[in-house]
């Protein structure tokens, strides 16, 4: 696959440095194509793997820390499922 | 000159008065506009006004409408080389005469209107303010606006909204906040959504007085028409029975839904940090976008001082404690929220007439709605200090202060999550602390004997050296 043609996302997640290879994992992913709809974002269900490995039809994740500051390493990440723009659960109201 | 009516007019009146830099080449929505108005905040430099957005022709953006003391006097109808004293003074004399809104049927905010499948958040030229941001912010200079299920109240406020997808957004909706409390206490017990509107350029005084704390159950729009001089016009939003802002650029209709949670920030704040980690939050549903004729978005870039928001709670909080504190019969003669201090900080002059009036004022600060959440501490110095002049402050908080006996410290109190030296988990659950310094002469301190003669022009010398030395000055100083 051409590289212009490879998706790209983006997520922020808790501890990056826990991210670990081939597990499965739901996620909220951010889609990075450029134009209007740039940002779109979504919960995925979806399995990452370091770059090294193959994985067809895979995407390029980029990783932020929940603070939003970029990782260097990037991810490989295959979309399995997606689950909507927001999730049925109680909000803990306490919680800013 | 007359407070603009609507963002066109005040535009227009930024313009005249050079307090408005319009853009011509194409901008980037993605980051550069926020770059460039984070810039001219930081420069204290003119609103910007975007002609040209990638991606969006056709949409223009009004970028730091209100970031500086000369662009609120604009809004105010005022001089814009009006001193912050006076512009505060003004819009607290304002204040007691509250105009009643008017209901007009048609509306250039509903000029065009998209409904449920055709509502796309995307069609609006929504920025990415900041890297790292966790989302594009179409809510950063905006009103949000909620009615309460049990009465004519009809609250406005400004939260924060990241824009997720096509028609959901998610916010900080705290349930300390007016909104949040009718939310969680009156929609979620029912399992009901609640119905929301933004209204995204609205005239400045509208969109300023969002941030006001009137109290529960008290209109905010009366105050906005009480500001401007005449009633605010409204008229009915599409699909639900909340009144909006007629000349608003952009009308967002919706709900907050119960039981559901969207991941929102970070988001560079006000504080200038980034603050408060990502986290789920509430969903804003979005059943209708309506828009003015060749539409202007509104936007501000948050950060490190001075910024929309810092300068509009300069003036907004300033006059909500000198109110306070004088109805609960505390000597002040002065109050000050310095932009500089992102309205966690508030200078209060008092006429010291009983010990420990210091502690008063910061108690009954905290204990307020405004200060209780936002603010951390409170510097109260002596009546001769000019609070609106930070030399002056600085000087009587490091020689008045006693390190030991004039600080207070109050280690468990409500605190906002965006307080940047609180821990993750205090920001968390909002667990906070706060300051009172006591800036103020011991009352059982000699006047004579104990307190030092402060060694000022004004203090030092008789009368009949400062007038000899004044009547000549300008010639003795070449001038």
């Amino acid at each position: 696959m051409e590289r212009d043609q490879v998706k790209q996302y983006d997520c922020f997640v808790d501890e990056p440095e826990k991210l670990s290879d081939g597990v499965e994992m739901e996620l909220v992913i951010r889609d990075l194509t450029p134009g209007k709809n740039k940002y779109d974002s979504k919960y995925v269900r979806a399995k990452i793997l370091s770059p090294h490995h193959k994985l067809p039809g895979s995407g390029v994740l980029f990783v932020r820390s929940r603070n939003g500051r970029l990782q260097k390493k990037q991810w490989l990440i295959n979309v399995l499922e997606e689950l909507g723009a927001y999730k049925t659960e109680t909000p803990n109201v306490g919680r800013g | 000159m007359a407070a603009p009516k609507d963002n066109r007019e005040f535009i227009e009146q930024l313009k005249k008065s050079g307090d408005l830099r319009s853009v011509a080449r194409e901008v980037d929505w993605e980051l550069e506009m926020g770059a460039m108005v984070r810039k001219t905040n930081e420069d204290g430099g003119p609103a910007i006004l975007f002609e040209k957005i990638k991606d969006y022709p056709g949409y223009r953006a009004l970028g730091a409408p209100l970031a500086t003391f000369r662009r609120f006097a604009i809004a105010m109808g005022l001089s814009p080389d009006t001193p912050p004293g006076e512009l505060i003074a003004e819009y607290e004399n304002r204040l007691n005469n509250p105009i009643k809104p008017v209901m007009v049927s048609s509306a250039p905010c509903q000029e065009n209107i998209k409904l449920d499948e055709e509502v796309d958040l995307f069609s609006l030229p929504v920025p990415l303010v900041h890297d790292g941001d966790g989302g594009r912010y179409i809510g950063t200079w905006h009103i949000n606006i909620a009615k309460d299920p049990d009465s004519d109240w009809v609250n406005w406020g400004t939260y924060r909204l990241q824009l997720n997808s096509r028609n959901i957004m998610s916010g900080l909706c705290l349930p300390s906040s007016d909104q949040g409390r009718i939310f969680y206490g009156k929609y979620v017990p029912k399992n009901k959504p609640m119905p929301f509107v933004v209204a995204i350029g609205a005239d400045p005084l509208s969109s300023m007085v969002g941030m006001a704390s009137f109290g529960v159950g008290v209109n905010e729009v009366d105050y906005a028409g009480g500001l401007l001089g005449k009633p605010i016009e409204l008229t009915k939003a599409i699909t639900c029975d909340i009144p909006v802002p007629a000349d608003a650029e952009i009308i967002l209709e919706g709900e907050l839904l119960p039981g559901a949670v969207a991941e929102e920030g970070p988001f560079g704040e006000y504080t200038g940090y980034r603050s408060s980690p990502r986290a789920p939050r509430s969903v804003y549903k979005v059943k209708a976008i309506t828009y003015r004729n060749n539409p202007i978005f509104t936007m501000t870039c948050f950060g490190v001082p001075v910024d929309d928001h810092a300068l509009s709670l300069s003036v907004i909080r300033s006059v909500d404690i000198k109110k306070f504190l004088n109805d609960n019969g505390v000597p002040v003669t002065a109050v000050f929220v310095p932009p500089e201090g992102v309205t966690m900080l508030a200078v209060v002059g008092v006429k010291n007439l009983y010990s420990n009036v210091a502690q008063q004022v910061g108690q009954l600060i905290f204990g307020t709605k405004f200060g209780g959440l936002w603010m951390s501490t409170v510097i109260v110095v002596d009546e001769d200090v000019n609070v609106y002049n930070m030399k002056e402050v600085i000087h009587a908080w490091i020689t008045k202060c006693h390190p030991v006996r004039g600080i207070t410290v109050l280690p468990r109190a409500v605190a906002s999550p965006l307080h940047p030296f609180l821990d993750a988990h205090e920001r968390a659950w909002s667990k906070g602390c706060k300051a009172i310094y006591d800036c103020t002469w011991p009352l059982d301190w000699s006047r004579e004997k104990d307190v030092p003669q402060k060694t000022a022009f004004s203090t030092v010398y008789p009368k009949e050296i400062q007038d000899r030395v004044l009547s000549s000055w300008e010639k003795d100083m070449g001038k």
